[in-house]
């Protein structure tokens, strides 16, 4: 069980760019992974493709023991809903729902709106948002939003939080606050996390490090 | 996915009005346009049907006589179809009261009769149709006009040949049509000794109890031979043919308003849909399908179109109304009434309502896919750089 690679890679464009390659490893449930490199190292196409929003161009992914090419659509789009939740640098709130109605997203189209909301709750109010539920995204501030999307990536219980430089955009005090966050999901919701980002302080909170130069694995 | 659709909408609500305006512009234009024509349409049809026999079977030569008109009539009453039948003869003549005369025509008729295949007891406006008799008049509204008379007035009444004879106005009417408010009635007796021609019957109005099937009817009164049957609408073809073109005429200036506003969902949809990408990737990256996403579009169009249709319905209703009160005085249009004649038949209703709501759908689907189309990983990356 859990997230495994091999020899995967990636190219892009034409002329073919290989962005990515020859990339194997596996992320067990409840590992904390950190995953660095510099800016365009590759992170983002990798967490992109373990989180079956990208496919590779060469290898094999499996999820769960199960190989990510005999899923069909719907079955990969089932996946996201209820084993993954994503959180990107930019926090992507909807801006027409306030902030409880964008944790539920994923909730919603599991028909588990109901059910979900008392979790919802919790989650906003353990990540200190508990009186502004109600507020719009452009009523938040940058840190509050990032938040806001966490608690959205974490309300299905997912086996797996893939975060891509989720402190990138905020300032180190949030940063932190973040970085407890993911810890704390990781530690008492048991969810894998990986977590790419090039601060080599939030990377030294993980179980165990990878580091990508030009698209390759090095060390761990 | 309706509840974020609505939410869309009422994030931009200029823009939604200006969509929800179009749809029910369309809507309303074509129900207070249709209920004219229809109205109209409705009138004349109601005239022709209604003030004038659905058969008239006449002599084969103009002007001539019936042969053997018992034999019609015994034929006529044991016909299924044939509700009512009035043996008729009529000449032209000249009404002269005083120093006035007037040229119209003079129809001798079963009083009785004529009332159970027209409606013109209806339009009687003084005295009464079924009191004729001896040598008493109904006098169409033109004709008593132009020849000075009023209830009540004698007036001498004279016909090619010189033959004459006093007669008293005993009803007046007012039909609208200028060609039948030109005639005056009397009873067929009457006007049978003022021709010398006792006995005589120029043609016979006959009301079927289903006026659609008056062309087939006449048809085989022509075969029996001996008399020239012409239906009421094959007396009226022109008429009728321009009904045809008023349809087409509603359905096009319907199409005409309809694209238009068609035109303005699909874009401001496709300007949504560039504006939202990140939200399409969010959900989609959330595990929202490409469904999802293709119902979260259609349910705006279809919001809209279903709020335009309803609204626009009302206007139409309303400007309906209106149009009915609007006086148009002696024209033919608004005889009887002498306001327009507007219809609000369900029917108006359901086709604007239907076809409007279809041009909303159908504005709404190229954006719908287009956004449903659309690769997460492209937009997030895109977005990321």
């Amino acid at each position: 069980m859990g997230l495994e690679a091999e020899g995967l890679g990636k190219s892009v464009g034409d002329p073919a760019v290989r962005i990515l390659g020859g990339i194997t490893l596996s992320v067990e449930r409840g590992e904390f992974v950190a995953l660095t490199g510099r800016s365009g190292s590759g992170k983002s196409t990798l967490l992109h493709i373990l989180g079956t929003l990208d496919r590779p161009s060469e290898g094999s992914l499996r999820l769960d023991g199960r190989e990510s090419s005999s899923f069909s659509p719907a079955e990969l789009d089932a996946f996201r809903n209820r084993r993954l939740g994503f959180v990107f640098q930019f926090h992507y709130l909807i801006q027409e729902l306030d902030a409880l109605e964008n944790v539920l997203l994923p909730a919603r189209r599991a028909g588990e709106a109901a059910r979900r909301r008392p979790l919802a709750e919790e989650l906003l109010g353990r990540f200190g948002l508990g009186g502004k539920a109600r507020r719009l995204p452009r009523q938040l501030s940058g840190g509050e939003q990032q938040r806001v999307a966490i608690a959205r990536a974490l309300v299905m219980q997912p086996q797996y939080l893939l975060a891509d430089e989720p402190t990138g955009a905020l300032d180190s005090a949030n940063g932190t606050a973040v970085m407890d966050i993911l810890k704390e999901a990781h530690s008492r919701l048991g969810a894998a996390v990986i977590l790419a980002t090039h601060d080599p302080e939030f990377a030294a909170m993980a179980s165990r490090r990878l580091h990508l130069v030009d698209g390759v694995l090095r060390g761990t | 996915m309706l509840r974020l659709a609505l939410r869309y909408l009422l994030a931009r609500p200029r823009q939604s009005l200006l969509m929800l305006l179009g749809v029910l512009l369309g809507t309303a234009a074509f129900i207070a346009l249709s209920g004219l024509l229809l109205g109209f349409k409705e009138y004349l049809v109601d005239q022709l049907v209604n003030n004038s026999a659905s058969v008239i079977i006449s002599a084969p030569r103009e002007g001539g006589t019936l042969r053997d008109p018992g034999a019609w009539g015994r034929r006529l009453a044991a016909d299924p179809l044939v509700a009512a039948t009035c043996p008729q003869l009529g000449a032209p003549a000249l009404l002269s009261r005083g120093g006035a005369t007037a040229s119209g025509v003079l129809l001798g008729c079963d009083p009785a009769g004529l009332l159970r295949v027209t409606r013109l007891a209806s339009y009687a406006t003084a005295g009464s149709f079924a009191a004729l008799r001896g040598r008493e008049l109904a006098v169409g509204d033109s004709l008593a006009s132009r020849a000075g008379l009023t209830l009540g007035s004698r007036v001498r009444v004279s016909c090619a040949g010189g033959a004459s004879e006093t007669f008293r106005v005993a009803a007046l009417f007012k039909t609208g049509v200028e060609r039948a408010d030109s005639v005056a009635y009397a009873p067929l007796g009457a006007v049978q000794a003022l021709l010398g021609r006792p006995g005589a019957v120029g043609d016979i109005a006959v009301r079927l109890k289903d006026y659609t099937r008056a062309d087939g009817e006449a048809r085989a009164f022509n075969r029996l031979g001996g008399c020239r049957a012409e239906s009421w609408e094959r007396r009226n073809a022109t008429l009728i043919s321009t009904f045809k073109a008023e349809d087409m005429v509603r359905f096009l200036s319907l199409g005409a308003v309809l694209l238009v506003a068609g035109f303005g969902i699909t874009n401001v949809l496709h300007m949504t849909v560039v504006q939202k990408r990140m939200d399409i990737a969010i959900l989609r990256s959330l595990g929202y399908r490409r469904g999802d996403i293709l119902a979260l579009f259609l349910w705006q169009g279809l919001v809209l179109g279903l709020a335009g249709v309803a609204l626009g319905c009302l206007a139409g209703w309303g400007a309906g109304l209106y149009l009915r009160t609007v006086s148009i005085g002696g024209n033919p249009m608004g005889a009887g009434t002498g306001h327009l004649a507007v219809s609000l038949a369900p029917r108006i209703f359901l086709e604007g309502g239907l076809f409007a709501l279809a041009a909303a759908c159908v504005s709404t689907a190229l954006p719908a896919w287009s956004a449903a189309r659309l690769e997460p990983i492209e937009i997030i990356r895109a977005g990321a750089a």
